[in-house]
């Protein structure tokens, strides 16, 4: 792969920021754009418009089944069993709180317990949050060690008749720990425990074989894998489709209306109510098309290279602290420099042209646990180079002389 | 501008190296401050007697900006009467919010106005616009006597 030609299609990297070049550093936050999603949208609204559902004349039709052509090309972008099991919602977020509202209303009473990581996004905690509050549910915690490696050998001591399900994320945005999936299904499978997994960093910077993971929910977003904002993915095991309420209520999920009743779309459509984003999800599909073109194995390894590269040189710099260092990792970590908070470090990179994210990075409870108060975050996307890597190191010195003592 | 302006050397001595950070036991008037986008935290006490701070003093968690206000801010209020203290809030906040010159006030000595002035810059980074005023609004709420804002 070309990097210079993989930047290139990116027309947000011709801009200059403070007068230098971006560094763009950001990805697990979002991801820039293609021109091609770009111009996906700009064609849509331009010579393809017209809402999606009903309409049979030319321009519907067509819209219809560019909309239902996204979903087919996510089936097989994440090997789901089948499109009917693929929602779209409005992000990542959303589709974890269908999970929680849905299942939650059926399934989880007073006393009852939901087990999740101490490393998970605000996302994957405060919908679960909800069902404790208004329930009376239970959450637990499995643990992480220091390094942010998940102790997993935790979860069967953690798991009792009272536990509902597990809901868990792929890779954290923070340490980038990676997450065995297939253990944590296996186990709770023993159990009949179904699983949740907020897929949010995985679906673009991990290979996803969702037949082989075999999770029950599984929850990505398409604006951090080069597509638009808009829009959520809820893969979803048919069976709970069936026993699932919908989620809202409106045009588009319904089958037949009368007077004294109501009966719901079958499969995903059940919970598409009112009109979706759908140049979003049209667009979707370049994202998708960008993805396997350069190829995902080829995109994992260009992280992981930079990743490598990156904390090598960052461990050598007495000053940094690393936020964890788990043995399986991603793109993504977390650091500090000695005595400068994580904001003066970003507004300093920022003068550099580098974005990063400074803060929490809506993990409160990561960052609680290891005794910080926040920290600054690097995520690597196909875009990036080792000149990124470079200018990076320049701005950790920068930071480190205006605040030398 | 670039964004280093906003680490004047008054700015970094003041965050490095903070005055009055520690906490007052019983005292009269306190509260807590959290910005809850950037985790910034900031708790003020002062002791108050016949309408005057006295004591005042601030513990917190958080930027240069913030540590740096906030230790601007205990040695600027000490010895201000209440009324002075709430024109100096509102004076710093609509600096940083609004862009409006800080103006020299008789109660004012030419020391602290420097210090109050090298905040200035900061409001032409929105971002970091909370950063500072956080511990003069949890000032005018302790004040006040509300135990706890939230800036949103």
């Amino acid at each position: 792969m070309n990097i210079k030609d993989i930047k290139n299609s990116f027309p947000i990297f011709k801009k200059k920021i403070n007068g230098k070049k971006l560094v763009y550093l950001d990805s697990a936050n979002s991801s820039q754009k293609p021109q091609t999603v770009i111009d996906s949208l700009n064609k849509f609204y331009s010579e393809d418009f017209a809402n999606v559902g009903r309409g049979i004349y030319t321009l519907a039709a067509n819209a219809s089944e560019q909309y239902e052509n996204t979903r087919q090309e996510l089936k097989k972008f994440i090997n789901a069993s089948d499109k009917s099991e693929i929602i779209f919602t409005k992000n990542s977020t959303e589709s974890l709180n269908l999970v929680a509202n849905c299942y939650g209303a059926k399934f989880i009473n007073e006393g009852d317990e939901i087990i999740s990581t101490e490393l998970e996004h605000h996302a994957n905690y405060v919908p679960w949050h909800f069902l404790r509050k208004n329930k009376g549910a239970i959450i637990k915690f499995i643990p992480i060690d220091k390094k942010g490696n998940l102790k997993l050998d935790e979860l069967e001591k953690l798991i009792t008749n009272r536990t509902k399900i597990i809901s868990l994320t792929h890779m954290s945005n923070v340490t980038g720990t990676i997450i065995d999936i297939k253990k944590v299904v296996e186990i709770a499978k023993k159990n009949q425990i179904p699983v949740c997994v907020d897929g949010t960093q995985g679906a673009a910077h991990l290979d996803l074989n969702l037949k082989d993971l075999d999770c029950d929910f599984y929850a990505f977003s398409g604006h951090k894998m080069y597509g638009p904002t808009g829009v959520g993915i809820l893969n979803i095991k048919y069976k709970w489709i069936d026993v699932f309420e919908p989620y809202i209520g409106g045009g588009g999920m319904i089958d037949n209306v009368s007077k004294d009743n109501v009966d719901y779309a079958k499969g995903a459509w059940k919970f598409e109510a009112g009109t979706m984003p759908t140049a979003e999800i049209i667009a979707l599909n370049k994202s998708i098309e960008f993805i396997n073109s350069i190829g995902k194995k080829n995109i994992i390894k260009h992280e992981a290279d930079l990743t490598t590269k990156t904390l090598k040189e960052l461990k050598s710099i007495d000053a940094v602290e690393l936020v964890g260092d788990p043995a399986n990792r991603g793109g993504v970590f977390s650091f500090n420099i000695k005595d400068i908070h994580s904001h003066d470090v970003s507004t300093i990179f920022d003068s550099e042209g580098i974005a990063v994210r400074g803060g929490h990075h809506c993990c409160q409870i990561l960052h609680d646990k290891l005794n910080l108060n926040s920290s600054v975050r690097v995520s690597f996307g196909v875009y990036n180079d080792e000149n990124d890597i470079n200018i990076l190191l320049k701005g950790i010195e920068k930071c480190q002389s205006i605040f030398k003592k | 501008m670039s964004n280093i302006e906003l680490y004047k050397e008054m700015i970094l001595k003041n965050s490095q190296s903070p005055l009055n950070k520690n906490k007052i036991l019983n005292c009269t008037h306190t509260s807590k401050g959290n910005n809850p986008l950037c985790g910034d935290s900031v708790e003020l006490f002062a002791n108050i007697k016949d309408k005057k701070i006295y004591e005042i003093s601030f513990l917190g968690d958080g930027c240069a900006i913030s540590i740096a206000s906030a230790s601007v801010l205990t040695q600027i209020l000490k010895g201000k009467t209440i009324k002075q203290s709430y024109e100096l809030i509102q004076m710093f906040n609509q600096m940083i919010e609004s862009n409006i010159p800080f103006q020299e006030i008789k109660y004012l000595n030419n020391k602290h106005f420097e210090l109050i002035k090298s905040f200035e810059s900061i409001s032409n980074f929105p971002m970091r616009r909370k950063c500072a005023t956080l511990s003069w609004l949890t000032l005018d709420s302790a004040l006040n006597k509300k135990k706890n804002i939230k800036l949103t």
